[in-house]
């Protein structure tokens, strides 16, 4: 099968299929191009843009999946189904899935810009903690397995490290990061979220951590996604308290 | 004898100490001017923009004050005339301005209390008024109303009213009442109208929607449909899932009844 995240320089056109999205690039004029996505044969998104060489550069990557409804919110809260029951003082790792969004970006030397950005799952939200002092976060399920087990452009693989400090039984039922500490791994098209691990303190407070490196060998990170959040991301931190980078402290239980 | 040690007419001090008098006048301002850029530096992370300027312009202000009394303590004039008229004046123009000071002092509160913030969607409930805050000054606040109007209320009247924050929490309730007819399957009605939340993808699937018979009224058994959003989108959420609700219940043949009266007619 034909990878599809990924480059492309374009002169005459481009179509690309993802379930039942449909995204095409046409020329209109010498240098004018049409950006349309088409979900079902019916046109979604439509976006006109110009290139002075005659050829247009665009980029197809997994993104975070917070663009999609609308950007409502910046965190994650997966779901594990079944939850995860860890003895004290125990380690165990396990694959999960987390949802990701698919963005389309015009590419140039000096910066890129994100077009359109899509989700082929059904977005839900829900809020973590107290409608007073919680956050709203996008929901996701996912199954626990020791393999590999993702729908293809609509998830990403997690290779979770749990990790029980605390003197007490512990059960995970959800976790929950922030979108914009999370950085994207590709092999091929396989979406792979960076190596991370959740930590039950002795206090029986989760941690996430977020390590910043590839959970396998010869991933490559998403080389354009992660700039168009980097910009804001700092300001959102500040605002909101989590200044420690790559690392979630879920206050609200888990 | 040179010019600075000459008395001026009709006054009790020398054109040098007229002067310095300036120049401790000229000093204050400038330090004043420093000490306000420096308290913006410190305030501007501490507090919000408004009640930051508030506190620089006291400091401002009060720095000038302190250097003219200071330099006409030096000319060497007498403030016990001046204290008393001023107390005198200070009385009338107490009760003149007890309005204008009212406000003030409850600016002052706003920025210290922060029951609202510029952007945040509000509802002033006694006075009926609804709009989104612009702008929180020394006297008044500017809000602008949902239908496109710039108000502006006195500060000592939003300090006193009863104020709804609508952003102030992450997420909102919205609630609605549907009605079906008594001939109808409450069961499926409840399922419908749940199948509707838990299809938009804007309604929080926790705290988890909730569709109970609340009422059974004159014409309709009444549902009470209560779910959550974000507070950002509430008002839109609440739009799309009113006509959801109904489009899904007429595509389940669902009927939602008109007001009824049975009338008997006596032979």
């Amino acid at each position: 099968m034909k990878k599809k995240f990924g480059q492309y320089t374009i002169k005459d056109g481009l179509s690309i299929s993802f379930k039942d999205e449909q995204i095409t690039l046409e020329n209109i004029s010498g240098d004018s191009y049409i950006y349309r996505r088409k979900h079902m044969g019916k046109t979604t998104s439509k976006t006109i843009f110009s290139s002075k060489k005659g050829e247009i550069k665009i980029a197809i990557y997994p993104v975070r999946p917070i663009q999609m409804p609308r950007q409502l919110a910046h965190n994650i809260m997966i779901k594990l189904d079944p939850p995860v029951a860890l003895p004290p003082n125990s380690h165990i790792t396990h694959h999960l899935t987390m949802p990701i969004e698919i963005g389309v970006f015009t590419i140039s030397k000096k910066n890129n810009y994100m077009v359109d950005a899509f989700s082929l799952s059904f977005p839900k939200y829900t809020l973590y903690g107290q409608p007073n002092m919680g956050y709203i976060c996008r929901l996701h399920y996912s199954s626990i397995s020791s393999e590999e087990k993702t729908m293809q452009y609509e998830e990403a693989t997690i290779m979770m490290k749990f990790q029980n400090k605390s003197p007490n039984w512990a059960t995970i039922n959800k976790i929950v990061m922030d979108a914009y500490e999370v950085d994207l791994y590709l092999d091929g098209d396989a979406v792979y979220l960076e190596d991370s691990n959740l930590v039950i303190g002795e206090d029986d407070v989760a941690s996430l951590f977020l390590n910043n490196k590839s959970p396998l060998r010869g991933l490559k990170e998403v080389p354009v996604a992660a700039e168009t959040v980097k910009k804001f991301r700092r300001g959102i931190l500040e605002r909101t308290g989590f200044g420690v980078t790559g690392k979630f402290i879920m206050e609200h239980g888990y | 004898m040179n010019w600075i040690e000459t008395t001026i007419p009709g006054l009790n001090f020398t054109a040098g100490q007229l002067v310095f008098a300036l120049i401790v006048i000229v000093a204050g301002i400038l330090l004043g001017k420093l000490a306000k850029m420096t308290s913006n530096k410190i305030l501007s992370s501490v507090m919000s923009e408004n009640a930051s300027n508030l506190v620089q312009r006291i400091i401002y202000y009060s720095m000038i004050i302190v250097a003219t009394l200071a330099a006409l303590s030096y000319l060497g004039i007498d403030f016990t005339g001046a204290l008393l008229a001023g107390g005198i004046l200070g009385i009338v123009i107490g009760f003149a301005t007890q309005s204008v000071v009212a406000n003030l002092i409850s600016g002052i509160f706003l920025q210290i209390d922060k029951p609202v913030s510029i952007g945040d969607p509000i509802g002033i409930i006694d006075e009926h008024l609804y709009g989104v805050i612009l702008e929180i000054n020394i006297l008044s606040t500017s809000i602008r109303t949902f239908d496109g109007v710039n108000l502006r209320i006195p500060n000592e009247k939003l300090f006193t009213s009863k104020i709804h924050n609508y952003s102030k929490y992450v997420a909102r309730r919205v609630v609605i009442t549907v009605g079906i007819a008594y001939k109808e399957d409450i069961q499926k009605a409840k399922d419908l109208i749940l199948k509707t939340l838990n299809e938009n993808s804007l309604i929080l699937a926790e705290p988890a929607p909730l569709v109970y018979v609340d009422e059974l009224a004159d014409s309709s058994v009444n549902f009470s449909v209560r779910a959550w959003a974000p507070s950002t989108i509430w008002f839109t959420v609440r739009t799309q899932v009113v006509q959801q609700i109904k489009n899904m219940l007429d595509e389940g043949g669902v009927e939602i009844p008109f007001p009824q009266r049975v009338i008997w007619q006596g032979e």
